[in-house]
């Protein structure tokens, strides 16, 4: 089996190549006058369209078309040469009419969108491994809930056990909103990661006012902040490989209704087909 | 120690739902009921299990995820004793995601009907800003584009659709009459044209190659959108091609203008000019001559000078280029006959064979020469009579009439009474004859030009000498009485022309001096029709007296500046030109140019003599354009619509010129037999230019791509021939039916 480097390089050679084949034949039929918008814009419909069925391909997993490996190596690189197409369709004009504006706008979110989410999902995964545990996103809330359950649970022993305020007090003021506390959209790539630190920071210094009972309870403690630090590691990284989708997803089937009628504008007025 | 939180879960029967839209509100508390919501988001948990009956007692169905059956068990009416109080559930991520598309979906479909069907269809549909000209002329879509539903599928459905969309640009634009040809040059003309150009084609570069075979070679109609795309802004050139775009159509494609293009052949010259004007002779001879140094123009602008966008030199007019060498030869200086024009003559007549075959015409003079004058054939076939009698004569001559039969005898009978009848008509109606005998033509071209002010005093003075008693023969003739018998005539009364009264001693009758008193010899009152005419019985005359008299000029010295004027030697009536440019000459040149009846090529063999009074085609020629026949007066001949194929500005190239000027291009070809391409030749595509063709090595110095520019667009236009431009649309006025009165306020009151 090929190395994932020798597959990128034969994949991006390959749409290279295919991209220069289309440079000089959209060149040639250009020289001879030849309508190159009609021709660049079916073949960009065809490859919008390809690139959408990668879509409904993996929703119809009983289909024997290829593995979804294969089709994501597909509409990676046929992403690439749909977005040259374009420019080249649009002759590297920003087109200035209403609907049109609106569909180059389209196209172009869902192109940059496509390759955020491409740059994310090669950036986030290997920092996600190297964070702690992997975790499965729908359980997260769950995880966090038990989380903050055996905090709840562990602070409750100290009361009891220990017979001191120390670790209570610590709890209502820092852990408890800490453990119930969801890490905004974007801290993955912000690197949002001073709360865990301050809360951290707060046990250490609580430790010198604990007896011995109640260090071990805060060495579990600690353990536990570990733990949810992962876990909001976890919760950020996957939720922001899920959010690009937000934009990429919505974004194809708007624009192609606006493809729908931008063809039918040019079947329909074109004085050359 | 690190802490796995998978292992924190409690059951894993549990199995996730990412695909599920709504998630139950306890899931993130890690208890979701086993219902789940329902497809719309409800919560569908009411207990922790639907008890089953068995028998008569009811049995808990608790999963065993929930910790299996309940100690308590189902209630006895069958309820489960273990109700779940309902929660609110959650949408999931895949939920809001779908939410989402169909949110952007709607919000896109919602824009297009509003772009495609909305109000403000136009703006939104549209692709982009037009040119500023189309955005003022066109308002919607269909005033540019035919609205064709579906695809054409067929050849011919495409050219159907190209050629509709065509119609639509040409009702505007006027490209003339092969405006959807490729140059606007017809089929055949771009066969010879291609045919030429591939005899001296030189191989193509790979890419031209390959881009050409993409074009079809049969020369077929182009949609005007394929070079001229519109909706790219308003200040978008949309005219604009590229140089190989250019020769992709080309059957003879080439590399560049230093490379490949076609050497010159003929430019600039492309046809015989429209002057007779010999360059090399006037320089190099004439000129030279020490005595026209001082008139002689000293550089190409004393004679020419660029028109107003700078493209063609234009000749300066006569006054400021040949007048001063020629003036003198058109008003006939240095003419050894007559400087005026032969009109009227009355021919001479076998008066005696006429009488002897009793066929009289009553009075005419001995002495006559010489027959019919092209002007009066003309105006004599504008009779029926005399068409008929010049008819019938044939081409027996009136001044012998010896060997003629006696129905040409008779015939000449007839044309002499028609020449009487038109010389009456001429004097007692004047103009209006003339212009009714010229007809067709001089209503036709809509002035008098053709009629000279033709003054019939002038012709009664000559009358009142030539044939006295003209009008009452004339008169009698028409009432059908028989001509008295022929007065005797001699030499002696012409002999007496009004130039050389005073050489007898007695005074002629002088119709245009009126500060004379009335003639001794002749007590007839030449203006007094009723009054007996001269040569009638003479009345009785008091003494002669002689007054001291005037020396009379000679006639045709009189009318320097132009005129009618007769010489009674030889009863003749002349017009002389009133120098450049004579509209009685021009006229009768244009009319009988082009016309094929012997009468009219008569006048314009009379009158294009080289010799002939205004020698009007010395200089000026004569051109066949189709079956046309045109006099050129004019060196070009303005046409704002004609587009020619290469296009030059004279005024861009002045300040390029070195020392040599203008024949740093235009090289005098001193072996060129220019005059051989005038004379009787009329076509002007058989000629010498006087100047050497233009060489492509002049241009190519400057017009290189990294100098001057080297495009084909820059010298070459593609629509090419007679190209109006825009169509005139014009409407009348709209004049309202009824002018409504303006109203009248009243005034306040004054308080």
């Amino acid at each position: 089996m090929k190395s994932f480097l020798s597959r990128r390089w034969t994949l991006s050679l390959l749409a290279a190549g295919l991209a220069l084949a289309l440079v000089l034949a959209w060149q040639l039929a250009r020289i001879a006058l030849r309508p190159v918008a009609v021709y660049t814009g079916w073949l960009l419909l065809a490859l919008v369209l390809i690139l959408t069925f990668f879509n409904a391909r993996k929703k119809l997993p009983f289909l024997p078309l290829l593995s979804a490996s294969t089709w994501m190596q597909a509409h990676i690189y046929l992403g690439w040469l749909g977005c040259f197409v374009f420019v080249l369709h649009t002759g590297a004009r920003i087109p200035d009419g209403g609907l049109e504006g609106l569909l180059a706008a389209a196209f172009a979110g869902v192109a940059v969108s496509g390759a955020l989410g491409l740059w994310l999902s090669r950036w986030l995964p290997p920092r996600l491994v190297r964070s702690g545990e992997s975790l499965v996103y729908e359980r997260i809330p769950v995880l966090r809930h038990r989380l903050a359950e055996e905090v709840k649970e562990l602070v409750r022993r100290a009361e009891t056990e220990a017979q001191s305020s120390t670790l209570p007090d610590l709890y209502q003021r820092v852990l408890h909103a800490y453990f119930l506390r969801v890490p905004p959209p974007l801290s993955p790539l912000t690197g949002d990661d001073h709360e865990f630190h301050r809360v951290k920071l707060e046990l250490e210094s609580s430790r010198r006012y604990l007896n011995a009972a109640e260090q071990e309870l805060a060495g579990q403690l600690a353990t536990l902040l570990e733990a949810k630090r992962n876990l909001d590691t976890q919760l950020a990284g996957q939720r922001l490989l899920k959010l690009w989708l937000f934009v990429h997803i919505p974004l194809t089937y708007g624009l192609l209704v606006l493809i729908a009628a931008h063809v039918w504008l040019v079947l329909h007025y074109s004085h050359r087909l | 120690m690190r802490r796995l939180l998978q292992s924190i879960i409690h059951n894993r029967k549990l199995y996730d739902r990412p695909q599920d839209e709504w998630v139950c509100g306890r899931a993130a508390e890690g208890c979701p009921c086993v219902f789940g919501p329902g497809s719309k988001g409800e919560c569908r948990a009411t207990s922790q299990c639907l008890p089953a009956r068995k028998g008569d007692r009811w049995v808990c169905t608790r999963a065993i995820s929930l910790g299996a059956a309940c100690e308590n068990g189902p209630q006895a009416d069958g309820s489960c004793g273990c109700p779940v109080p309902p929660c609110t559930p959650q949408q999931s991520l895949r939920g809001q995601r779908r939410q989402l598309t169909w949110l952007t979906v709607s919000l896109a479909a919602g824009v297009v009907v509003m772009g495609l069907w909305g109000w403000a269809r136009t703006a939104w549909s549209s692709p982009g800003p037009l040119t500023a000209q189309h955005a003022m002329s066109a308002q919607r879509c269909a005033d540019c584009h035919v609205e064709s539903p579906g695809i054409p599928l067929t050849p011919e459905d495409h050219i159907r659709r190209m050629q509709a969309h065509n119609q639509r640009c040409l009702e505007c634009h006027d490209l003339g009459a092969h405006g959807n040809s490729p140059h606007g040059v017809k089929g055949e003309e771009l066969a010879m044209l291609t045919q030429r150009t591939k005899a001296g084609a030189i191989p193509p570069t790979l890419l031209q190659r390959a881009a050409k075979s993409l074009v079809s070679d049969a020369p077929a109609e182009l949609a005007c959108a394929t070079c001229h795309q519109e909706h790219h802004g308003r200040d978008a050139n949309i005219q604009r091609l590229s140089d190989q775009q250019c020769q992709a159509c080309h059957q003879a494609p080439f590399a560049s203008f230093t490379a490949g293009h076609p050497e010159f052949t003929d430019y600039p010259a492309t046809r015989r000019t429209r002057l007779q004007f010999d360059h090399v002779s006037h320089w190099q001879k004439h000129f030279a001559e020490p005595r026209l140094a001082a008139s002689a123009p000293k550089s190409c602008a004393d004679c020419h000078e660029p028109a107003a966008d700078g493209r063609k030199m234009l000749v300066r007019n006569f006054a400021q280029t040949c007048a001063q060498c020629h003036a003198g030869q058109i008003e006939g200086e240095g003419q050894t006959g007559a400087k005026g024009l032969v009109f009227i003559r009355l021919p001479e007549v076998d008066v005696t064979a006429l009488e002897a075959a009793g066929a009289p015409v009553g009075d005419w003079p001995d002495y006559c020469e010489g027959g019919i004058t092209p002007f009066m054939r003309w105006m004599l076939e504008g009779d029926e009579t005399a068409r008929k009698a010049l008819a019938d004569l044939g081409a027996v001559k009136l001044a012998d009439l010896s060997r003629a039969t006696p129905a040409q005898k008779a015939a000449a009978a007839r044309l002499v009474w028609s020449i009487k009848g038109l010389l009456a008509d001429l004097i007692t109606k004047g103009q209006q004859v003339m212009m009714r005998r010229l007809d067709p033509y001089a209503p036709a071209q809509g002035s008098t030009r053709h009629t000279g002010k033709f003054s019939a005093d002038s012709l009664l003075a000559a009358q009142q000498i030539w044939l006295p008693g003209l009008l009452t023969e004339v008169a009698a003739h028409r009432h059908g009485d028989k001509p008295s018998s022929r007065p005797a005539r001699s030499r002696a009364v012409a002999a007496k022309p009004a130039g050389s009264g005073a050489t007898t001693g007695v005074p002629a009758v002088d119709p245009d001096d009126l500060l004379a008193g009335p003639a001794p010899t002749s007590p007839v009152d030449k203006d007094d029709l009723l009054a007996p005419e001269v040569g009638a019985a003479p009345a009785s005359a008091p003494a002669p007296v002689t007054p001291p008299v005037l020396e009379y000029d000679d006639a045709e010295a009189r009318v320097a500046e132009g005129g009618w004027y007769r010489r009674d030697e030889n009863y003749t009536l002349y017009y002389r030109p009133s120098g450049h440019a004579d509209e009685f000459l021009t006229a009768w040149l244009e009319t009988s140019a082009g016309d094929a009846l012997p009468a009219a090529q008569a006048i314009f063999t009379q009158l294009a003599d080289e010799k002939a009074p205004g020698a009007c085609m010395k200089c000026h020629t004569v051109d066949r354009v189709g079956s046309a026949t045109v006099v050129n007066w004019l060196t070009s001949r303005p046409q704002p619509h004609q587009r020619s194929f290469t296009s030059f500005k004279h005024a861009a190239h002045f300040a390029l010129m070195g020392v040599q000027g203008c024949s740093t291009c235009h090289v005098l070809d001193a072996k060129a037999d220019y005059a051989a391409a005038f004379g009787a030749n009329r076509d002007i595509t058989r000629f010498h230019s006087n100047f050497a063709p233009l060489t492509k090595n002049s241009c190519v110095s400057c017009h290189q791509p990294e100098l001057a520019g080297a495009s084909c667009q820059q010298c070459h236009n593609y629509h090419t021939g007679e190209l109006a431009g825009l169509h005139l649309r014009s409407a009348g006025f709209n004049v309202p039916t009824a002018v409504a009165p303006p109203s009248i306020r009243p005034e306040p009151a004054p308080r």
